[in-house]
């Protein structure tokens, strides 16, 4: 019996274009376990925002999906979110409620014309039966547990008043307030410094494990991976490449993409050239019908591959 | 190994507020100097005044032309103008830098016309060069920058830059948007030619962990000031200034067991 917060079992996507069927994403299947952090990591193309959108359901009309992903939320029934119908009433409760997303631009994400406290205090509103002073007090609350100082003075202000790392805090607090079981994080570190970076990463995992939520965390860099996460889904071309612990995954690869993709890395451990390509990868290579392996618990996978 | 710039009191003020506040380093040639710091230290803008990009308010800034050392911030535009044939730059964005309604053979081709260099066969021919040594395909010229992924627009923003024979090539953060497989093809391309043209880099980054790959000496930046500046492993290695230490400390380790500790702000000694 899987008690996963998350499934996502067999999930395709393709995209109609004028040059004919794009297959985004090719029979994607991973859990998101309860209390933990997954990260799912890759390079652009990989799917990673696509299979994002897809819990969300945010994916585009074009988008032809087939598969299944199963949300189990605690104290109720599990929701079948890929058969929910775009007018379904639980979609609503779903967004922002169940499962809430934290975005990669801090600048795009907020409006520039409201003011911090009532893109906060929205959120509650949106979901809650509560006064607006009430969601206000709620937004303050959160506004300090994500590391705002003067909160009742920075809650007036507007976005552009803000650094990008206060501004990511900001909208960490926006996908926080309504007390998701899912966080979803889309590269919310990517546009950052290396020290604000640090800092973010360090709220998350703090967070996560205060709220003991599910994040699924989203990121092309490794070394972000390494710190943050619990679990890893390593994707390439649309497929699940490798799946494990972090320390499964990171101290001891077994497929030659994961292996690419960590010589890829500019490192502060090895020195000497930089290596793009790791021997028995090559760039484009068919990945073939490989199947994936697993153990016999089911914690690592790796996807089949000739040598 | 001779010098190629020398940079001494550099100056730049918006609004009264200090951007570079008395910048000073020297660049020899064919090494790469890499310029790191947060977002608002100023590096920019520093890579900004030397090329003149931006006018800075006082300071000099030496370049040791073909034809001898001039100070590029006494020069006139006009005066200035051959010199640019030596001192070119990659930009960070490689959607936002290739002009979507030209094709590659004209992007490329603009700098010549600019410089007025060769006739219409001779460009032709030099933009076919240009591509093979940034491992485009000869058809690429036909096509437009949509056509291209991101790696590969950043291969033609350098081939653009290389085009007029530069000496000195600014990178700013001209890998930053790109995935690491990809950032490190380009890093080794960037890093190849440097051997077989003999270039200098000024190389932007906010990654610490590609100026330690690719960079010999690093300059690191902190409020407009430089803190501290030195050979790449001894400011790795030996971090003499609080904020190189906690630059140092924010970068996420790929080994799950290093935690991840960055050093407290408050705790720190920062003043500039």
């Amino acid at each position: 019996m899987n008690d996963s917060l998350l499934s996502i079992e067999n999930l395709i996507v393709e995209f109609k274009t004028e040059l004919g069927t794009v297959r985004a994403l090719n029979k994607v299947s991973f859990d998101v376990p309860r209390n933990s952090i997954t990260a799912v990591v890759g390079e652009s193309g990989s799917g990673k925002s696509v299979t994002s959108n897809a819990i969300m359901k945010l994916l585009p009309d074009s988008a032809q999906i087939s598969g299944k992903i199963i949300l189990r939320p605690e104290a109720r029934e599990p929701i079948a979110i890929s058969s929910l119908e775009e007018r379904d009433p639980t979609l609503q409760e779903l967004r922002g409620g169940l499962i809430s997303m934290v975005f990669q631009e801090p600048m795009t994400a907020l409006s520039p014309v409201h003011r911090i406290g009532d893109q906060v205090a929205e959120a509650v509103l949106c979901h809650q039966k509560v006064s607006p002073e009430t969601a206000w007090a709620e937004a303050a609350e959160m506004l300090k547990q994500v590391g705002l100082t003067e909160v009742d003075k920075k809650m007036r202000m507007y976005p552009f008043e803000f650094s990008g790392g206060m501004r990511q805090r900001v909208i960490i607090a926006m996908a926080l307030i309504c007390n998701p079981q899912l966080l979803i994080c889309d590269e919310p570190t990517t546009a950052l410094d290396v020290t604000i970076q640090a800092e973010i990463l360090v709220l998350i995992k703090s967070l996560q494990r205060k709220l003991r939520n599910s994040v699924l965390f989203i990121t092309h860099d490794l070394g972000v991976v390494a710190q943050i996460a619990d679990r890893v889904v390593v994707m390439y071309d649309g497929q699940v490449m490798e799946i494990g612990s972090v320390r499964q995954v990171l101290k001891s690869p077994q497929h030659p993409y994961t292996l690419h993709l960590m010589s890829s890395m500019p490192g502060i451990k090895h020195g000497g050239a930089l290596q793009s390509s790791s021997g028995n990868w090559a760039e484009g290579a068919p990945i073939g019908s490989g199947t994936i392996l697993a153990d016999a618990d089911g914690g690592r996978q790796v996807r089949e591959f000739s040598q | 190994m001779s010098q190629l710039l020398s940079v001494t009191d550099l100056c730049k003020s918006f609004a009264g507020q200090p951007v570079v506040d008395s910048v000073s380093f020297d660049v020899n040639e064919s090494t790469t100097l890499g310029i790191v710091g947060e977002s608002g230290s100023g590096k920019t803008t520093l890579v900004r005044s030397i090329l003149r990009a931006i006018d800075p308010d006082s300071g000099t800034v030496r370049y040791n032309s073909r034809e001898g050392w001039q100070n590029l911030n006494e020069l006139t535009a006009k005066a200035l103008l051959p010199l640019r044939r030596e001192i070119q730059m990659i930009f960070q964005d490689p959607f936002a830098s290739l002009n979507p309604r030209m094709t590659v053979q004209a992007i490329l081709e603009e700098p010549l016309i600019i410089h007025g260099l060769g006739d219409k066969s001779w460009r032709k021919q030099r933009v076919a060069e240009m591509l093979d040594k940034v491992q485009l395909p000869p058809s690429s010229a036909s096509r437009f920058p949509h056509a291209f992924s991101g790696g590969q627009r950043q291969r033609v923003g350098i081939a653009r830059a290389l085009i007029l024979e530069p000496r000195l090539v600014v990178c700013d953060e001209s890998v930053s948007a790109l995935d690491v497989s990809v950032q490190a093809q380009i890093l080794d391309l960037l890093a190849s030619l440097q051997v077989e043209l003999g270039l200098t880099y000024l190389f932007v980054a906010h990654d610490l962990r590609v100026v330690r790959e690719f960079c010999d000496q690093v300059l690191v930046m902190y409020e407009g000031q430089v803190v501290e500046q030195g050979a790449v492993e001894q400011i790795f290695n030996n971090p003499s200034h609080d904020y190189t230490r906690l630059l140092l400390s924010a970068i996420p380790s790929p080994d799950p067991d290093e935690r991840l500790e960055p050093l407290d702000r408050g705790m720190l000694n920062l003043g500039a």
